[in-house]
């Protein structure tokens, strides 16, 4: 019994996951400008990896594979968002006219 | 005179022309083309011109789809055709389930001392085309060097001037984010290069992988904490020194290995997990040189 609701939770958690690894590339395609893009992708880089590996850690049950599958996303969850911010840390620095594309806010 | 051009033997001909000296123009050809012809066809106005290439680009248009269509038939057909005559998958009666096959699985182990057998196959029963790519990428670092790397001849103010500037953006402002996580993630990702690379003989990985995780880690480390970090101790002269020991390292064990019968050695070395270890070094180094030398043309 609590194993198919394991597998249930499982198989859940990848269908959650494939859909917002939707969005994130229709984002990635409706979009048209870096900062917006890389919101959209980041979406899948975070949600759409913690569901899709979490699921099949659930799938695959209490063993060494699970917790390699957690390393692997404790590596992507650790570089990812730093990528991004050299990503759009690059864009702010070197667009000529940041004004045309967003909105500014000073801190 | 001795340096025209007729009075030059072949060498001198060919050294001059490796060293870029131009041989001055033929006067003759060149007070020829100083002379104006008339074109044979009056030339066409630009607006007729532009109507022509309208019309030939339509005539283009109304061709292209059938083409593709044929072309795309075509090629649907063979490949159809190829699959058909194709055995069935995984039956045992299939060519590719013969006596090598069954050799290499059965004896790869005793026979090479590694107990993966795509290694054993890739190290030692084929070392000689690994030998052959290991080559490969030395020369490519080789050639990328010649061609992109800088040096008191090929460097004018404007590139140091750059180079200048962005060392001292570096420097002034150097990314903590980025800094931070490169500390936290660099000796997971030297040593699971270290694993890969010394486990290639017992499981999936080697020399190919485990020497690009190990390069990727110098990239990452150079990325983060700048240039001068990397090369305080990665100077130019070290990095030569360990691409070249690695290929002469591989070379050596593997003529060892070819000339002493090539199945005598399975009690006496890691044999496998040394050779793993050059081709790890070779892979490393052109990875890195590639990084460093498009960037800015130095180790």
């Amino acid at each position: 019994m609590a194993h198919d609701l394991l597998t249930a939770l499982g198989l859940a958690l990848l269908i959650f996951g494939l859909f917002v690894f939707f969005t994130a590339v229709l984002g990635l395609y409706r979009f048209d400008y870096v900062l917006n893009r890389m919101h959209a992708a980041a979406v899948g880089d975070a949600l759409g990896i913690f569901c899709i590996l979490a699921g099949l850690m659930l799938l695959h049950g209490w063993s060494l594979s699970a917790a390699k599958t957690l390393l692997i996303l404790v590596f992507l969850w650790l570089t990812s968002p730093v990528a991004s911010h050299l990503i759009a840390e690059m864009e702010v620095t070197t667009i000529p006219n940041l004004h045309a594309e967003c909105k500014e806010e000073t801190r | 005179m001795s340096n025209t051009p007729e009075n030059k033997t072949l060498t001198e001909r060919l050294v001059s022309w490796v060293n870029g000296e131009r041989e001055p123009k033929d006067q003759t050809l060149f007070v020829m083309e100083k002379r104006h012809r008339q074109p044979r066809r009056p030339q066409p106005s630009d607006e007729e011109h532009e109507e022509q290439e309208r019309h030939r680009f339509r005539r283009f248009l109304r061709g292209f789809p059938v083409a593709a269509v044929m072309i795309c038939g075509v090629l649907v057909a063979v490949l159809v055709w190829a699959v058909m005559t194709m055995p069935a998958f995984g039956e045992a009666g299939n060519p590719i389930n013969n006596e090598v096959a069954e050799h290499y699985l059965e004896y790869t182990e005793e026979e090479t001392g590694a107990t993966n057998a795509v290694t054993g196959m890739i190290l030692s029963y084929r070392g000689f085309d690994t030998l052959g790519e290991s080559c490969v990428l030395f020369l490519a670092v080789s050639c990328v060097m010649l061609l992109l790397g800088r040096d008191a001849h090929n460097t004018d103010e404007h590139d140091l001037l750059k180079i200048g500037q962005e060392d001292t953006i570096e420097k002034q402002a150097p990314d903590r984010i980025l800094q931070q996580v490169a500390r936290t993630l660099i000796p997971f990702i030297f040593l699971f290069a270290l694993y890969v690379l010394i486990n290639g003989e017992v499981s999936p990985g080697g020399g190919f992988s485990g020497g690009t995780i190990l390069g990727c880690g110098l990239i990452l480390y150079t990325v983060s904490y700048g240039h001068a970090a990397t090369s305080r101790w990665f100077s130019a002269a070290i990095y030569a020194a360990v691409r070249t020991f690695g290929l002469l390292l591989y070379a050596g064990l593997y003529g060892y290995y070819i000339f002493m019968g090539a199945n005598g050695l399975e009690s006496t070395v890691h044999f496998s997990m040394a050779i793993d270890l050059a081709v790890g070094l070779v892979v490393a180094c052109t990875v890195y040189g590639f990084y460093t030398l498009f960037q800015r043309g130095e180790i």
